[in-house]
């Protein structure tokens, strides 16, 4: 049996629609947490960081996301200018 | 280092959370990461109603998000009239939306058009306001989005949802 992420309690088609209710799912591997806390701290097993990392969503989208945030931080500044 | 941002969606009764939603797929459930081609509209229904967050995971050292845009780019297919509503706008925003169970009927304050281009302006609120921001992690106001078609819709259409920020370091 696999062990889960620290703080996951389960993967989402293991519970009910009920079960669920209140409860934080991680969208790329269907892992369930109680809390958002919980989400934030773990350890995807898909990318080997957390959800607070940028290297996190740079491993999800071939390192697209940096790019954004290069993007995001250009405007952010062009407009502090303005 | 940027702040880290996700794109969070609703679901359900009692507001179950899908963090960093892989696909924004409209169509006849109420579900996250959606299967289109499982979950047809039956020509002339809407879809069911998107509830989805910008979500600042990290600030990252930066000081400021704000400036939320969020379109639509590509066409909603041919055959009949299709429109695509949400409570996104740049002038008149009606503050924070509030979370309901996802329907497939029309929802109060969702009657605007999505743009098709990139806003001049703020579309989407923080805290209830289109100048508001964070500073910290959280979350923006709920962007609710749904498609809307008559009985003449035809099947698969495929167009590219747009969500944008500003970061300031």
């Amino acid at each position: 049996m696999t062990e889960l992420p620290n703080k996951a309690i389960g993967y989402k088609q293991d519970f009910s629609v009920e079960e669920l209710v209140g409860k934080h799912i991680d969208g790329v591997t269907g892992l369930v947490f109680e809390t958002e806390e919980d989400y934030l701290n773990h350890v995807s097993p898909v990318t080997g960081a957390t959800p607070k990392d940028i290297e996190h969503q740079d491993a999800l989208t071939d390192g697209k996301f940096s790019k954004v945030s290069e993007a995001a931080l250009k405007r952010g500044e062009e407009r502090k200018e303005e | 280092m940027a702040a880290t941002i996700e794109i969070d969606e609703a679901n359900g009764a009692g507001e179950t959370l899908t963090h960093n939603i892989t696909n924004t797929n409209m169509g006849s459930s109420d579900a996250a990461n959606l299967d289109a081609v499982a979950n047809p509209i039956v020509p002339g229904d809407r879809t069911y109603i998107k509830y989805q967050k910008f979500h600042v995971t990290n600030m990252g050292g930066s000081s400021k998000i704000d400036n939320l845009k969020v379109w639509r780019t590509g066409s909603l297919g041919t055959g009949g009239t299709h429109a695509h509503v949400t409570n996104a706008r740049t002038s008149s925003y009606g503050g924070a939306l509030t979370y309901a169970t996802p329907v497939n009927t029309a929802v109060t304050g969702v009657d605007q058009t999505m743009p098709t281009s990139e806003p001049g302006s703020a579309n989407l609120g923080i805290g209830g306001s289109l100048t508001g921001n964070l500073t910290a992690t959280g979350s923006s106001d709920y962007l609710g989005h749904q498609i809307t078609t008559d009985a003449s819709a035809t099947a698969g259409s495929t167009s590219t949802m747009n969500y944008q920020y500003d970061e300031t370091a």
